[in-house]
């Protein structure tokens, strides 16, 4: 087959994850060519709420390394360059528009107190309004997180696919990963794309969120990462009622409404549906009443890639040298933290972040597979 | 052409940032619309989606067999949310 391209890294995937853990290897000097199947920033990333936080992520260590990595993302838009719309400052609220709800947030606050990490607390309704005027009168109360917040997703987005033209990363659009060559130890030698040429390279990470599974059985590894469908709806522009974002529902600096949440298990399917909309634009209702007034403009949806035990893909893949996993839900928490660990990973061989509970290959050993 | 000639009326975005996006590698309606916001107004695209082709035709020299329309997103038009809330479907009952 015919070499085309050679490079140190080849980063699979073009999206918050692939670009993130791109600028960082290239920024630490390596030479990174990063492929997407259709082009850079056209996938989960640009169909998702840009929700930065650990709120009732467990177990309490994923709850930790997701904080870890929103407090890594003011010095990451500093080496950006650019803003991305960050609000940290706010925090994030999870409203209880019911007494179930309302025991629910607090049973699994309980186990997040477990954690010294934890700084989150329940708020009675009157403070709740106070920060969030839009806020129903009718909510029982909310849990409260102040080290949450959220980001302009799609300015995250190209403002990271700038950032790595700038320091020098190759992007190529339409080129979709199809195999990899592998030399006698197993080891990463090449990515073959699109049936057609090969790009020589002895890194390749496997960045493609909910399309990794595909890219990790190429190298006959079983990480399982499935589709679960959520869908958006985005309001036309109102005066800022809802400064603080919220579970399902969070207002945007332009005014506009960001109404969620559903979560769909129907397989590649990214079409929209009524019923989820109805579901949605209910709840939302019921939590910002004044939104029943507010014309939807669009709907569309995007693709988690959920693991069967809820925790992201994130290391090397130790029977394939070279080869490196970073993928699941959620990529733009710990975007940060992707770029870190996959940088220092492949420029020092080692990182200080607790990533062993992550471990791609955790799949197979709980599935009793060999590996 | 002006580069302060407005594309996208209701985003207000101006033909040289759609032309940036066209430098940055940008090759489809729907990635121009994410970058520059064109597209996303209350109209979602009616007038500026052709332009954009035109310009990625002309300015990215893509044949016009090659240049995709934007993804077309439902609601059609603006509809109230509590129509939308009011929809009673056969899964939900």
């Amino acid at each position: 087959m015919q070499t085309r391209h050679e490079t140190e890294v080849v980063v699979i995937g073009g999206g918050v994850v692939g670009c993130s853990i791109a600028f960082w290897l290239a920024k630490r000097g390596k030479d990174v060519i990063l492929v997407d199947m259709n082009a850079p920033g056209t996938g989960t990333s640009v169909a998702c709420s840009g929700l930065i936080g650990g709120t009732f992520k467990f177990p309490n260590f994923y709850m930790e390394l997701s904080i870890r990595s929103a407090y890594m993302y003011p010095k990451m838009v500093e080496e950006l360059g650019e803003e991305i719309g960050l609000r940290q400052d706010r925090g994030f609220l999870s409203l209880c528009l019911t007494e179930e709800t309302y025991k629910e947030y607090s049973s699994l606050r309980e186990e997040h107190l477990k954690s010294p990490v934890y700084r989150g607390r329940m708020m009675a309704p009157r403070e709740v309004w106070e920060i969030q005027p839009g806020v129903s009168r009718e909510i029982v109360g909310a849990h409260y997180n102040p080290d949450d917040g959220d980001c302009e997703v799609l300015r995250l987005m190209y403002v990271l696919i700038r950032a790595c033209q700038r320091v020098g990363v190759r992007m190529l659009r339409d080129a979709a990963v199809t195999g990899f060559a592998l030399g006698g130890d197993n080891r990463v030698e090449g990515v073959v794309i699109n049936h057609d040429y090969l790009i020589r390279a002895p890194n390749a990470v496997n960045a493609a969120g909910v399309w990794a599974t595909e890219v990790a059985k190429m190298v006959g590894v079983t990480i399982d990462l499935y589709p679960d469908r959520g869908q958006l709806l985005i309001t036309e522009p109102a005066p800022m009622i809802c400064p603080t974002p919220m579970n399902s529902l969070k207002q945007v600096r332009t005014g506009h409404f960001h109404i969620g949440t559903v979560h769909e298990l129907v397989g590649f399917d990214v079409s929209v549906t009524p019923t989820a909309s109805a579901r949605m634009t209910k709840n939302a209702i019921k939590s910002v009443p004044i939104i029943a007034d507010l014309a939807v403009i669009r709907q569309f949806s995007g693709l988690r890639g959920m693991t069967r035990d809820g925790i992201p893909c994130l290391g090397a893949v130790s029977r394939v040298p070279g080869y490196y996993i970073a993928a699941g839900h959620s990529g733009i928490t710990l975007a940060p933290v992707h770029g870190k660990v996959i940088s220092d990973l492949i420029v020092d061989g080692r990182t200080d972040l607790p990533i062993d509970e992550y471990d791609p290959l955790r799949f197979e050993r709980k599935n009793g597979s060999q590996s | 052409m002006e580069d302060d000639l407005l594309i996208c009326r209701c985003e207000e975005v101006t033909r040289s940032e759609v032309e940036e996006a066209i430098r940055m590698g940008l090759r489809t309606v729907n990635e121009i619309k994410r970058f520059t916001r064109a597209g996303f107004g209350l109209c979602q695209g009616k007038t500026c989606g052709r332009l954009i082709c035109d310009i990625l035709i002309r300015e990215a020299d893509m044949a016009p067999s090659e240049v995709l329309p934007g993804t077309s997103r439902p609601p059609v038009r603006p509809i109230p949310t509590r129509v939308l809330a009011n929809r009673v479907s056969k899964e939900d009952e």
